[in-house]
């Protein structure tokens, strides 16, 4: 116990220790915080390049979305323009089909009229023939001597007023 | 001139009928050679053939006459 409180003794501990400081400061303390340092700095860099990357996936991101956009509007727009065209053409079948529909409404009305005419007409001309054909027939079966000869000298008179 | 004449009938006429009629024709028209034929086709009345003139007064051209007149309307 003595020893150790021996000012010589203390005096080379202190010294000892100092000279531990130096070089422990010297030797490890420094590399080590250089070393931290250098990680700290590391650290920062990878940090900043993360925070790059984050960046440039947002800026992506947002370029995405906008080309996204456009391109909607853009099959919007064009549908939009094909419905029209298809819209258009549909009722320009459905006017035509209708036209075409109505001329032939109007063909086949005309031509049931002239068949209906000439229907009545030959109608007309068969009850004529057949009423003229009945009487010829009735004449000749059912006339008697005296109507026959009535009707000569009716003819007679007849004849003799075209000679005048 | 030479005119013959022709009455056709649709019945046959007594000799006495047909002297009758050439009487009645002769105050009108001059011919020689009078013939009578009988064509029941004409069915009644008398066809007057004087020459190349016809005049047909029978019941068969009246009734063609009346089926024209109809088929015509």
């Amino acid at each position: 116990m003595k020893e150790l409180l021996d000012p010589l003794y203390l005096g080379l501990h202190m010294a000892n220790f100092i000279v531990l400081a130096f070089f422990l400061r010297k030797l490890l303390y420094k590399p080590v915080k250089k070393l931290m340092d250098k990680r700290n700095e590391l650290v920062a860099e990878q940090q900043k390049k993360l925070m790059d990357a984050d960046a440039d996936i947002e800026r992506k991101k947002v370029e995405l979305e906008a080309s996204m956009t456009e391109r909607e509007e853009k099959m919007q727009a064009a549908q939009a323009a094909a419905m029209a065209e298809i819209t258009e053409k549909a009722n320009a079948v459905m006017q035509k089909a209708h036209a075409e529909a109505e001329e032939l409404l109007v063909s086949g009305r005309a031509n049931i009229e002239r068949e209906h005419q000439s229907a009545v007409a030959n109608l007309d001309v068969t009850i004529a023939e057949l009423a003229v054909e009945v009487a010829g027939k009735l004449i000749s079966t059912q006339l008697t001597q005296e109507e026959q000869k009535a009707l000569i000298e009716q003819g007679i008179r007849e004849a003799k007023s075209f000679g005048k | 001139m030479v005119n013959d004449l022709i009455v056709t009938t649709a019945i046959a006429l007594e000799p006495a009928e047909q002297e009758k009629i050439l009487e009645s024709l002769g105050e009108t028209f001059i011919f020689t050679h009078p013939t009578f034929t009988v064509d029941p086709k004409i069915l009644g009345g008398v066809k007057v053939t004087l020459s190349d003139r016809i005049i047909d007064c029978s019941v068969a051209r009246k009734l063609r006459q009346i089926r024209t007149d109809l088929t015509k309307r």
